[in-house]
Parts: C-alpha cells; sequence; structure tokens
C-alpha cells in the first residue's frame, strides 16, 4: 500500500508519523511524506530566473528541516520515503500528487477537538471534495491492536468490506464490526448482539477472507458517548457519501471519536 | 514535598486521608494533619474529638504502608503540645519524614491559609461533603482554601477513581513540580491522561502546540501515552462541564496564567462546588 502523508512541522504531523510508522511495522507499506511550504509565508519577490532561485532555496531549506524534524521523531523506519518538498497552495499541492501518484491511501494529523466543526469543515474542504483516495485521519497516537468497521443502515458496506481489506486485510488486528444506531436523546449507550442481517452478511464475508470479526454488535446511544466507548480502539473506519451525506449524528461519532479514523467515499 | 491535609471530624475527611495514604506511599511527602476548632466550639470534649480524629486519619495514612519502607516513625502519637504560634501539635520524631498533627483555633479556612503560608507547603489536600455542596459543616471552607491559597490544592470528592486526568495547560508555566503531581495522579488512580491545548477560533498558537508537543515527548518517556485534545477558548466552560463528569480535572490557576481568562475566582467556587470529581488546581 502506498500512504501519502501531509507533513508539517508540527505536533499533528508528529503523531502522524509516528502512528504510520507503528503501522508498517506491521505490515507492507510505503510512505511518503509530503511536505508543503506555505507561498505567502515567504514574501516572494521578482519575477522568472530571481523568482524561482528563490524558490528553490526555500524548498531546499524546508527540505532540510522537514528531513530533521522525521529523523526527530523516528530513528528508522524502512518504508519511509525520501520527504518530498514543494512551495504553494496546500490542497492544490497535495491534491496534485495524489492525482500523479499511485497512492491508496492519503494520511494527515489532526488533533482530537472538542468541538465537531473541524471535522466537518475537513469534509467539506477542498481537499477531501476533490480526492477519490480514502483518508485517514490521525488524531492520537494509539497502538494499532484494534478496528473497529462502524456501519449504518444505507451504507454500502459491501464496497467498504472490500476497501478495508484490499489495505489492511493483512494486518492482524482485532476486528469489530458495529451496526451503529445514534440517538441524540438518549444518555447511556446500549450494546446488543443482536444485528441486521447485511453486518452478518459482512462479517460472514470478510470471515471467508481469513478476516474474522472478532465482535459483531449494535451499540445504540449518543454519539459522543459511543465515541468514547471507541476510544480504545486503534482505528476505526467508517464511509462517507459525498453527495448525500452532510452532518449527522452518526457522522458525529466520527468527529468526536479521538482514535484514528479512517474515511473510504462511496 | 510538604503537604497539608485540611481535615474536620466528619466522615468525608475520613476519605481524604485514604487518599493521602495512596499520593503518600508514592511521594513520601512531609504531611501536616491540620483540623481547626472554631472559638464557639473550642470545648474539652471537641478538642478531645478533634484530637482522636486525627490521630485516626494519622493511622489511616501509617496504614498505606503494607512494607517496612514506611518513611514515618509509627509510633503512636503521645501527647500535645502547644507551640509559640498558637498550635497544638503532635509530632513523633525520628523517621525519615514528618507526619505532624496540627490543631488551630480560629476561623477555618483562613488558619489553613495561613498555616500554609508559614509553612510553605507545596500542596493543601481537602474534602468535601457533596450534599453540602462542596463544604465543611463549618462553611464554605474547601472553596475558600482552594481559591485564596498559593499553593497547589487538591479538592477530594467521595466519587470513585477518576478514568482520565484532564490537565488544561497553561503552556506558558508548566513547571516540573506541576508534571510530577500530575504523575502522582494518574499513578494514584490509575488513570489515563489527557493534555488539552486550549485554542482561539480553532487555530492553535504555535507555543501552545509546542508545550503539548514537548510534553507529550516527556510522557512518552515516562511509557505514558497521553491523550491529546484542542478546545476552542470560548466553549471551555462546557468542555470542563462535561470532563468533571467522570474526570479529574487539573487547571493551572497562578496569577499570570492565561486561564484566568476562562476561570476567574467566582467561576473556580462555583466550578468546584459543582464539580461530581474531584479537582486539582495547581499554582
Amino acid at each position: 500500500m502506498n500512504v501519502l502523508l501531509s507533513l508539517g512541522n508540527d505536533l499533528a504531523s508528529s503523531i502522524a508519523l509516528r502512528y504510520l510508522s507503528q503501522q508498517a511495522a506491521d505490515f507492507p507499506m510505503t510512505i511518503q511524506p509530503l511536505h508543503i511550504e506555505a507561498e505567502d509565508k515567504h514574501f516572494p519577490l521578482g519575477t522568472g530566473w530571481v523568482k524561482n532561485t528563490w524558490k528553490d532555496t526555500v524548498v531546499s531549506s524546508s527540505e532540510v528541516e522537514i528531513n530533521n524534524f522525521i529523523h526527530n521523531e523516528i530513528r528508522f523506519c524502512r518504508s519511509l520515503s525520501p520527504a518530498i518538498t514543494r512551495i504553494g497552495d496546500g490542497e492544490k499541492q497535495i491534491l496534485k500528487e495524489l492525482q500523479n501518484g499511485n497512492y491508496q491511501l492519503f494520511a494527515m494529523g489532526l488533533l482530537s477537538s472538542f468541538s465537531s466543526k473541524i471535522f466537518y469543515n475537513l469534509l467539506a474542504s477542498k481537499l477531501i471534495t476533490k480526492s477519490s483516495c480514502p483518508v485517514l485521519l490521525i488524531k492520537n497516537l494509539r497502538d494499532f491492536k484494534s478496528v473497529t468497521i462502524l456501519c449504518k443502515k444505507g451504507m454500502n458496506i459491501k464496497k467498504l468490506a472490500r476497501e478495508y481489506l484490499d489495505m489492511y486485510g493483512k494486518a492482524s488486528v482485532d476486528l469489530q464490526l458495529l451496526h451503529v444506531e445514534p440517538e441524540t436523546d438518549s444518555e447511556q449507550v446500549t450494546r446488543s448482539e443482536q444485528v441486521p442481517v447485511y453486518l452478518q452478511e459482512i462479517g460472514d464475508a470478510l470471515a471467508t477472507e481469513g478476516c474474522v470479526p472478532k465482535i459483531l454488535n449494535t451499540l445504540t446511544g449518543p454519539p459522543q458517548a459511543i465515541a468514547e466507548i471507541l476510544k480504545s480502539q486503534g482505528m476505526v473506519v467508517s464511509s462517507f457519501n459525498k453527495t448525500s451525506d452532510t452532518k449527522s449524528p452518526f457522522f458525529d461519532i466520527l468527529a468526536y471519536v479521538p482514535t484514528p479514523v479512517l474515511v473510504f467515499w462511496s | 514535598m510538604k503537604i497539608i491535609v485540611a481535615v474536620d471530624s466528619n466522615p468525608y475527611s475520613g476519605h481524604v486521608a485514604h487518599e493521602v495514604g495512596k499520593l503518600a506511599v508514592n511521594t513520601w511527602a512531609d504531611i501536616t494533619i491540620m483540623g481547626v476548632l472554631s472559638p464557639l466550639e473550642d470545648t474539652a470534649k471537641a478538642r478531645e474529638t478533634l484530637e482522636q480524629q486525627l490521630v485516626k486519619y494519622r493511622r489511616i495514612i501509617l496504614d498505606s504502608y503494607t512494607s517496612d519502607s514506611c518513611p514515618y516513625n509509627k509510633d503512636a502519637v503521645e501527647q500535645w503540645e502547644q507551640t509559640e504560634d498558637g498550635y497544638s501539635m503532635a509530632a513523633t520524631g525520628g523517621g525519615l519524614k514528618q507526619l505532624q498533627l496540627v490543631i488551630a483555633k480560629g476561623a477555618a479556612a483562613q488558619e489553613i491559609l495561613l498555616y500554609n503560608q508559614n509553612s510553605e507547603s507545596d500542596l493543601i489536600v481537602i474534602s468535601c461533603d457533596k450534599d453540602l455542596g462542596c463544604s465543611w459543616q463549618s462553611g464554605k471552607v474547601p472553596m475558600k482554601v482552594a481559591t485564596e491559597a498559593t499553593c497547589s490544592v487538591l479538592v477530594v470528592k467521595e466519587t470513585k477513581d477518576p478514568e482520565q486526568v484532564v490537565c488544561c495547560l497553561d503552556h506558558d508555566h508548566v513547571t516540573q513540580y506541576s508534571l510530577e503531581m500530575i504523575n502522582q495522579l494518574v499513578t494514584l488512580y490509575g488513570a489515563e491522561l489527557k493534555i488539552v491545548g486550549i485554542s482561539d477560533s480553532d487555530s492553535l498558537k504555535e507555543n501552545i502546540e509546542q508545550k503539548m508537543q514537548q510534553l507529550l515527548e516527556y510522557y512518552n518517556n515516562l511509557k505514558l501515552t497521553p491523550w491529546l485534545e484542542v478546545v476552542d477558548g470560548a466553549t471551555m466552560p462546557s468542555f470542563i462541564s462535561k470532563e468533571s463528569q467522570k474526570n479529574l480535572v487539573a487547571l493551572w490557576v497562578g496569577p499570570t496564567s492565561f486561564l484566568n481568562r476562562f476561570f476567574p475566582k467566582k467561576r473556580i467556587s462555583s466550578f468546584i462546588s459543582d464539580s461530581p470529581s474531584s479537582v486539582l488546581l495547581l499554582r
């Protein structure tokens, strides 16, 4: 799996880099760090040769800075490619790299937030709406030992399961499949072993591929409380339909859960 | 480390003695268990009752040491002495660390604050009764001590152990002592640690982010993986209110702390009063 990792010299990137390195130690993965230096930060002067020389200088000094950052964060990760450094608009440059490169996943650090606004703003951003690559939002540093696939009725769960298998099918993690019915007016979360037929079918399909879910449950309750329960997971996976899905209690769970979240697009 | 354990003779103070006992096992702190008699109740019987309670709390702390490694002299308290400052004091010398009992006379909060000032203690641990709105029977002593003290204050509530210790950092003034205090609480309760960065309109200031990064490294080196969360300053009160339902909230409230912007004295009082969990105010 080829992963494009957006990297800055900041806390969120530090967490993202360390989390991905941990995943890479478990199964084959190539991590391509991409650092974008904002153009307006350096107030470019001149045109032509002067401007190009200035850009080259900024890129090379940023390259040194970001490589130092990587070496400070992790001692060695054989899956890590040398960082690419570009200058310009962050979203445009990432989209360009995703289009030109052969990436299966885009990863970035996104510090966990008390407000769901940051998560929804990201879903509405050009970076997400124009990219077809699944996105891994790394909110905290967690052990990658357990994964929950979060499902709801009407979701293209077969596609989600297929995509998950393609990426993480070889990972040795405890997998749980959850059908979730968020209730904003309730106070407690109830867990039931009664699951809808679709979830059972997907569980069986995953099992035939050698990826046996350990738990199949239905969770009912307020989104924040469900997110709290899921914080023990190493990663939470779900799917978002860019054309029809909007802010909802189901996606609030993904916004509030403090563990890394992998979002596929349907 | 010097700790004052402020108690009265009510059951909620017994709970605090157990908590301090657990804290003492890790910290080997010099401990003063302090009770205050109000001038109105200063009868021989009231004094004797308080003396007995203090001796009982001392025993609870000593009993926290299951091995022979207790740094305090375990001998029984034999007599109380009057000091020049007007305190009634009982101490058994000979241990590596001090565990003494002190009874003052006067208004409880004022006397605790005065003793703290003179003894230059690092931490006051004080209990409060949930049913009385986090007060003592003699008044709102815990709140007054918590807001007026010049050192850190741990207000202990009789609840089950917190799931997380939530540190809302004043990122300009994080001392090694504060971090160690947090570590002690994390160990004491076997809780998870959450480090909260306060953002301004969703953007995290560079110095705050740097401090969070340093803390993450510090705790990672101690084999702890703290949770990180960003909270917008405007939503801080509702965040704290939510977190205090299950978790112990630690707030920096020093004189130059920017958290004072969100938590002025009045709000701290009501926060302590309303919080179902224990609260740590760091200075």
